[in-house]
């Protein structure tokens, strides 16, 4: 029963996951640790196995719809690692109120910039003008 | 830099890495909504991979028969996640993420 409930609850993770484009560990993770009493850290690691999976197929997906640049993603992907290591230099460096406080501004003030992007005007793209309809030209022959 | 952060985001407090990339490309990159989601989960299939390769093959850690168990489920959401992302405004996502942030960054202050 436990288990069913997980698997459904993992369905709708898999769904957040297609919708906005993110992994699905923070659905995943704690199906397995309440329903399945799996400990933090098997639960997080066997998550990354899921997420590997969804995002296999959701890329897979979007590819298909032409949702994605690739190059871009290689380069975001190769680069994580990175900012992983940045991470715990900094949390090193820095007391972890400081980072806490700056990591808040940066994602408050990326949320300012969707709201002004959703209830904003309309962002008109590259101009393409508008082709006009040949003239008639008569009767075809 | 987007790769970097996520990675820095998820090092220091745990946010999945698509917590950042896609608003990132959206606020930052001028991204559209769908080409940013798409991207993202591109970007985690390398950053998951080898996280699961570390976790399970160095540390043991990844309970393979119940993470391919639960796959099934979450691989026909995100199936129909992306499906139904198609149907939908794009600006929504932007909306969601919106205040997922808000969320983020109250929980990070607070928290």
């Amino acid at each position: 029963m436990d288990l069913a409930l997980a698997m459904l609850i993992c369905a709708v993770g898999g769904v957040i996951a297609g919708l906005i484009g993110v992994g699905g560990g923070i659905v995943f993770v704690p199906a397995m640790t309440v329903l399945l009493s799996k400990g933090q850290v098997e639960a997080e690691s066997t998550s990354l196995l899921m997420i590997a999976l969804v995002s296999v197929v959701g890329a897979w997906r979007q590819k298909s719809y032409g949702n994605v640049n690739l190059r871009d993603a290689l380069l975001i992907g190769a680069l994580s690692p990175v900012g992983v290591v940045a991470g715990v230099v900094l949390a090193n460096l820095l007391p972890e109120r400081t980072l806490r406080i700056a990591f808040a501004m940066l994602a408050l003030y990326m949320a300012w910039r969707l709201l002004k992007r959703v209830f904003g005007p309309d962002h008109p793209g590259p101009h393409v003008p508008e082709v006009a309809a040949p003239p008639e030209t008569g009767s075809r022959s | 830099m987007i790769g970097t952060t996520a990675g820095a985001f998820s090092g220091l407090f745990g946010v999945g890495g698509g917590t950042v990339i896609v608003p990132m490309l959206i606020a930052l990159f001028a991204y559209g909504e769908r080409l940013a989601t798409g991207t993202s989960l591109a970007a985690i299939i390398l950053i998951a991979v080898l996280a699961a390769a570390l976790q399970g093959g160095f540390y043991g850690n990844v309970d393979i028969e119940t993470g391919l168990i639960l796959a099934v489920p979450a691989i026909a959401g995100v199936l129909a996640g992306t499906a139904i992302q198609q149907r939908i405004p794009e600006k929504a996502v932007s909306l969601i993420f919106a205040v997922l942030l808000i969320g983020v960054a109250a929980e990070m202050v607070l928290g």
